[in-house]
């Protein structure tokens, strides 16, 4: 079986995942949501109807979306090196990771928020409530469900995307499977990041689920 | 009168890329204060058009709307969204915001007037009171039935003592017991408080229930409107007439339509629908024309009704008798203030029969 040294670089590649998919994920949670509202609030017959900023804005969530996550990773290595310092290693991998995540979480943002029965809009406008006290008074809460569960597909795909920012010098699960199970032929090792992968995205899967379960209970 | 709500030469046309849909054309009204205003028409008449044109969800192409004095549609959006704090909206499908209690969502305007939190659920448990929901303020609206979410909306739109309530359809997805007591409750808060109301329906019988006036709308503009009990007695519009006709169920029954057809050919015979209302409603005229006048009266249909308070007849007769009783006979009735109306066409009624 594995020696601890082994158990120990297992347990610190996994914190390393975490860590990257964590601070990703939340950065991008950070930056999508805003973008996600100005997709639906600029909408036609919407409440800050704006067709330029509309299309602007759809424009390049559709160009961050369209590029492949290896290719960005790339792509962008002197704008991480300005950011960080580095282009390798895991606080590195964040810069791509959060990227790639925050086109994803805008389009996330804009279905949920796209479910929002237009009619309660409709009812907050008529009381005299303005458009920034509609978006955080209105849409987000009805659509909090719906986005907790975009969030937990968010970190379940950065979770993927954070094993191939390892291949290529970012630490974590993917880094060691390439180093140990790849190149050292560990099958063993393998065979235990894959196990550990699958629990983590059942675990968040799990937890995201739970949790809109519980903000959304009681609601029709 | 000034109006508390007035309507000047509202038209709105919407455009899509395949089409054009022109949903009001120069609508004027005039709402008094403390009344109950009942606008009625038919499906894609433009009578919901015309109640968001008030608060300006709906922005009119050309036309002014005034509330108590300010020009509504001469406003900024700052401005607009002051002036709808004083304008209350009630909705068909009541939308109440899911994530909240039935408390939270009474007294969100209030929160949106930027109240105190104390003074927001003092006056949201008050208003629960009022539509008789005290016991249910921690409850989700998906835990209440459409009647209860619809007084949570009641109670929701009078949260910031508005000086109108709009009400765009609120009793169209109730049934009829529920439809009544949301109906009777809007009577109650236009009595005790002297609210002035509007009221967007395709119910007749709910303008017959509360209302004070109404406009009729079709095809986007007003076909007619006055006081209710006047529309019922002496309607002119076709539209009118079709939804009266089917609200007091005063169509020929089938057995007799054999006599209808024949009255329509004979000269001495007419089949009238007479309709009283108050005073009238009291007095024995259909014994005295028979005496004075020697007609014979065979009595199709009849039915009593009330709106608001008043009481209202309606009945459905066939007239016969020699030479110009009928017609005579007619005229008295007339006289007394009794609504009389030749049948000429009978296949009007059959159709109706047939129909429904």
């Amino acid at each position: 079986m594995f020696d601890s040294r082994l158990v120990q670089i297992i347990v610190s590649s996994l914190g390393e995942t975490l860590y990257m998919v964590g601070v990703s994920c939340a950065i991008a949670v950070v930056f999508g949501l805003p973008i996600g509202v100005v997709l639906v609030t600029t909408e036609k017959r919407n409440i800050l109807e704006n067709p330029g900023v509309n299309q602007a804005f759809g424009a390049a969530v559709n160009i961050g979306r369209s590029i492949p996550f290896v290719i960005l990773m790339v792509a962008i290595m002197p704008f991480t090196r300005l950011l960080t310092g580095t282009s390798i290693g895991t606080t590195a991998a964040i810069v791509p990771l959060t990227i790639a995540a925050v086109p994803f979480v805008a389009r996330m943002v804009e279905t949920s928020l796209r479910e929002v029965d237009p009619g309660v809009v409709e009812a907050a406008q008529a009381i005299g409530a303005s458009p920034w006290e509609i978006i955080t008074k209105v849409l987000i809460p009805e659509a909090k469900p719906s986005l907790i569960l975009g969030v937990t597909i968010t970190a379940i795909n950065l979770v993927g995307y954070s094993t191939m920012a390892g291949a290529i010098g970012g630490g974590g699960l993917g880094d060691l499977a390439v180093r140990y199970g790849y190149q050292r032929f560990r099958g063993d090792v393998m065979f235990a990041t894959v196990i550990i992968l699958v629990l983590l995205v059942q675990g968040v899967q799990m937890l995201g689920g739970a949790l809109a379960k519980k903000v959304g209970q009681r609601r029709s | 009168m000034a109006g508390l709500v007035r309507l000047e030469s509202i038209s709105k046309t919407f455009e899509t890329d395949s089409k054009r849909v022109i949903a009001l054309r120069e609508v004027s009204l005039r709402v008094a204060p403390g009344e109950i205003f009942g606008i009625i028409g038919l499906s894609g008449a433009g009578k919901s058009t015309l109640v968001r044109c008030i608060n300006m969800l709906e922005v009119p192409d050309r036309g002014k709307v005034y509330v108590d004095g300010l020009e509504i549609t001469a406003l900024g959006s700052r401005e607009l969204r002051e002036a709808r704090k004083k304008i209350g909206m009630i909705f068909q499908h009541f939308n109440l915001l899911s994530s909240r209690t039935v408390l939270e969502n009474v007294v969100f305007p209030l929160e949106i007037a930027k109240l105190e939190k104390a003074d927001r659920v003092r006056k949201g448990r008050k208003l629960l009171a009022l539509v008789g929901l005290e016991d249910k303020e921690d409850a989700y609206p998906s835990q209440l039935s459409g009647g209860q979410k619809q007084r949570v909306g009641v109670a929701r739109a009078l949260a910031n003592d508005p000086k109108v309530l709009l009400c765009d359809e609120p009793t169209s997805s109730l049934d009829p017991q529920t439809t009544r007591s949301i109906l009777r409750l809007l009577d109650t808060i236009n009595k005790a408080f002297g609210l002035t109301i509007i009221l967007i329906t395709h119910e007749m019988d709910a303008i017959r229930q509360i209302c004070d006036k109404v406009a009729v709308i079709a095809d986007g503009k007003v076909a007619e409107s006055g006081r209710v009990i006047d529309m019922f007695t002496s309607p002119r519009h076709e539209t009118t007439k079709a939804m009266i006709r089917g609200s007091s169920h005063i169509d020929a029954p089938d057995w007799a339509v054999e006599i209808l057809e024949a009255s329509a050919k004979a000269a001495d015979r007419r089949v009238v629908r007479l309709s009283f209302m108050g005073e009238s409603t009291g007095r024995p005229v259909i014994s005295s024309i028979a005496r004075d006048f020697g007609v014979d009266i065979n009595i199709l249909t009849a039915q009593i009704d009330h709106i608001k308070s008043i009481p209202f007849g309606v009945m459905l007769v066939e007239l016969s008798g020699n030479g110009d009783a009928v017609e005579k006979s007619i005229d008295f009735l007339r006289g007394l203030g009794v609504s009389v109306e030749v049948i000429d066409d009978v296949s009007d009624l059959l159709t109706e029969v047939n129909g429904g």
